[in-house]
């Protein structure tokens, strides 16, 4: 009984480690779809619309998922208040409001995305967003590919935890 | 800080810009030019000021992002015409490395130059030229003429706004007005940033021809007014208007009437289109009508 206790109190520690860890990859995804979704919107509206950028983040904090439309309105506010656009973009990347699962290499995408941001013309802009939808996409394929391993990983470990669970039981 | 200085000029300048301006400018300030690697300077009714602040290009850089609101994208056209217009009114002139895509005139780049002119609405500015304008219950098809900087576009706003509000003994006028250089109306983001009065329809940053094809065509207008007329295209274009039976408010560079004449384009409009040719002049600092001439040519005052 005692063995049975001690291997279900391992068991349940080790569910709640993966199961954060599953929660974490899961939300990095999720906010990479909402980057993706504002890059989306910043697109259109430069390019049907021709918004300045302190306007354009007021379209993206409506339209956009949580934490891009957070980082938008924040950066909105710096702009307001007369920030300087590149400054501001890495003042808050730096203080981890693009979201709080993204990884470094995510970070450094949307570093480069804030370097150039609207500091060209149309075409530039284009291009840059881009070659930043890209690198995001890529990111975000390899987070998906890496949240089905960690799933598949916890389903075995599922199944054989409960093997093991019945054998001590018998 | 002379109380003439308009707050939406002072955001629209770097804070150590707005604040070095708000010291040293005396009322009536005209212009602000920002030249990379000189000092600040100032055109005011005074005269020419110096302020003690080197403009570095690092300083003009951010200063352009500022007023492109970090936006270049936004800009491009306005960037192309070696303009934009902010809110308040104000205009930036800028130049700098003209490059071409294709053969084709692209834009400019590496700005080094920008001259920033305080726009101010004069009301009443219009009231000594009203009587040469409108006679008998109708606006004569008029031009105003003077050399830069005198207050051609400052009178043909406060001419807008009176005539739209009803002037005169005139009642209230719908204007079309064919703003190509966003002078006039200086719209910024659809909202017009000087009072053209209640009954003003603008165009903006379009060719005057076809600003005026579209304002006959869509507005309706009574009366059209535009800028700075000149090619061969701006004249047929007020052409079309008189044709349409619509007034015609415009003006032109010029000194004299000789020089007017001697303009391919402006001559025959100033000999044959115009009712009116009425050149301006600043006395103590007021836009008076310094000579008038009728459409044949002969001099009323």
């Amino acid at each position: 009984m005692i063995k049975l206790c001690g291997a279900a109190a391992v068991l349940l520690a080790c569910l709640g480690g993966f199961g954060e860890l599953r929660r974490a990859m899961l939300l990095r995804v999720r906010e990479l779809a909402g980057w993706l979704a504002a890059l989306h919107i910043l697109q259109t509206e430069m390019a049907f619309g021709a918004l300045p950028l302190g306007r354009l983040c007021g379209v993206i904090t409506a339209r956009a998922p949580a934490a891009a439309a957070e980082f938008f309105q924040r950066l909105a506010e710096g702009l307001t208040a007369g920030e300087e656009l590149a400054l501001a973009w890495r003042e808050l990347l730096a203080a981890g409001a693009a979201g709080e699962h993204l990884l470094l290499e995510d970070m450094a995408a949307l570093d480069e995305l804030g370097a150039g941001l609207g500091a060209s013309g149309l075409t530039q802009q284009k291009r840059l967003l881009a070659l930043s939808e890209e690198r995001l996409r890529g990111l975000m394929a390899e987070a998906e590919g890496r949240y089905a391993r960690l799933e598949r990983l916890l389903a075995a470990l599922g199944w054989s935890s409960g093997l093991l669970l019945v054998c001590l039981a018998l | 800080m002379p109380d003439d200085l308009p707050e939406s000029l002072l955001r629209a300048l770097l804070p150590e810009l707005a604040e070095a301006v708000a010291n040293a400018a005396a009322p009536g300030l005209q212009e602000i030019r920002l030249r990379v690697g000189q000092p600040v300077r100032l055109r005011q009714a005074a005269g020419e000021a110096a302020l003690p602040l080197l403009w570095s290009k690092s300083r003009q850089d951010r200063q352009l992002m500022r007023l492109l609101d970090n936006s270049v994208y936004a800009y491009e056209e306005q960037l192309k015409q070696g303009f934009i217009t902010l809110p308040g009114g104000h205009r930036v002139g800028l130049v700098g490395e003209a490059w071409y895509d294709e053969g084709r005139f692209g834009g400019l780049r590496d700005i080094c130059s920008l001259n920033v002119r305080v726009a101010r609405q004069v009301l009443g500015a219009a009231a000594p030229f009203l009587p040469w304008v409108v006679q008998k219950g109708r606006v004569l098809r008029s031009l105003f003429a003077a050399p830069p900087g005198v207050g051609k576009t400052t009178l043909l706003r406060d001419l807008v706004r009176q005539l739209s509000e009803g002037s005169a003994g005139l009642p209230p006028l719908n204007i079309g007005v064919a703003d190509e250089r966003m002078e006039l109306g200086a719209v910024v983001n659809g909202e017009p940033q000087l009072d053209l009065g209640g009954r003003t329809d603008i165009i903006s940053a379009c060719n005057k021809a076809r600003a005026v094809e579209i304002l006959l065509r869509s507005m309706g207008p009574q009366l059209v007014v535009t800028d700075e007329i000149g090619s061969a295209e701006d004249a047929a274009a007020l052409l079309g208007a008189l044709n349409a039976g619509v007034g015609v408010l415009a003006s032109a560079h010029a000194a004299s009437y000789a020089e007017l004449l001697a303009r391919p384009h402006l001559g025959e409009l100033a000999a044959g289109f115009f009712e009116r040719v009425i050149f301006l002049a600043r006395r103590g600092g007021a836009i008076v009508p310094a000579a008038v001439y009728d459409g044949r040519g002969e001099r009323l005052l």
